[in-house]
């Protein structure tokens, strides 16, 4: 028997594009599933969930399609139970990493949200989709650093080094993109 | 005023794309166009550059849910930045004009 070791799965309709459940799994296993429509819950989910929602339909759809891992999920679901199955689950699509969105923080106010938004929108649109969650959280570290360093190596151009790492970092991105 | 060769290829993707021009998409028409492979640091250091020179303005537009409620900055060309433009792109095509033939297959 396997543990899935999962936080959070999105479950959608394959006929609908909205969200109609979101399921959540706690580090014990035990899962509590809210059905939006039934219990209300839209107006009380956090922007993150449904941003999570929107952006990982794609795998996570496989929950909801008839198959068998659906109904066990929903009856594992119902009796909260411990989450003990053999089943594989597909990769589980994880927010950009906090870490990273700090170092953005310190880049110019002006582009600050921009940035972030711009790297964000690319984190769920183009590297998760592309090279799945773990290679996109490293993308996302990538340019966040390179980013950071765009913007830091101005004021200090004179600093030797930077220049170096920064074509360092611009080298492993574009590797890790290829 | 001089361009340099990637606030070249940025002014022309703003002016491609027209009113839907914010970073990521100026990227993308980079890569797509140029074939250039680049990142968003490179692109918003470089849209730093040219709004300080007023070569383009920028404003930002409503916050959306997919980029965790944060709202994008367009970009447009100024009247100077289609000056520059203009300039920076007849002095290629002169210093080029009579030497394909020479750069034989390149592309």
């Amino acid at each position: 028997m396997k543990r899935a070791a999962i936080e959070t799965v999105i479950l959608t309709h394959p006929e609908r594009d909205h969200v109609s459940d979101i399921a959540l799994v706690g580090e014990n296993g035990k899962i509590v599933v809210f059905d939006c429509k039934a219990h209300s819950m839209e107006s009380h989910i956090a922007p993150g969930w449904l941003r999570r929602a929107k952006s990982g339909s794609g795998k996570s759809a496989l929950f909801v399609e008839g198959k068998a891992e659906q109904v066990l999920f929903y009856a594992l679901a119902a009796n909260s139970v411990i989450m003990d199955v053999g089943i594989d689950f597909p990769p589980l699509i994880s927010e950009p990493p906090k870490l990273a969105e700090c170092l953005i923080s310190l880049i110019p106010v002006k582009h600050r949200e921009d940035l972030a938004g711009d790297l964000e929108e690319d984190y769920w649109n183009r590297f998760v989709p592309r090279h799945g969650a773990r290679v996109a959280r490293r993308l996302y570290w990538l340019h966040a650093v390179y980013a950071f360093l765009g913007f830091l190596a101005r004021p200090l151009a004179g600093i030797a080094g930077l220049g170096f790492i920064r074509k360092l970092v611009e080298i492993l991105m574009h590797r890790m993109t290829k | 005023m001089s361009l340099g060769e990637f606030e070249q290829l940025v002014l022309l993707a703003i002016l491609r794309l027209g009113d839907d021009a914010y970073g990521i998409r100026i990227r993308d028409e980079i890569e797509d166009r140029a074939r250039r492979t680049t990142s968003l640091g490179a692109i918003y250091t470089a849209l730093d550059r040219l709004e300080q020179k007023n070569l383009v303005a920028s404003w930002t537009g409503d916050p959306t849910p997919q980029r965790g409620g944060r709202a994008k900055r367009f970009y447009r060309l100024e009247a100077a930045g289609q000056s520059a433009l203009k300039a920076s792109l007849a002095a290629t095509k002169r210093m080029t004009a009579g030497v394909e033939q020479l750069l034989g297959g390149a592309r």
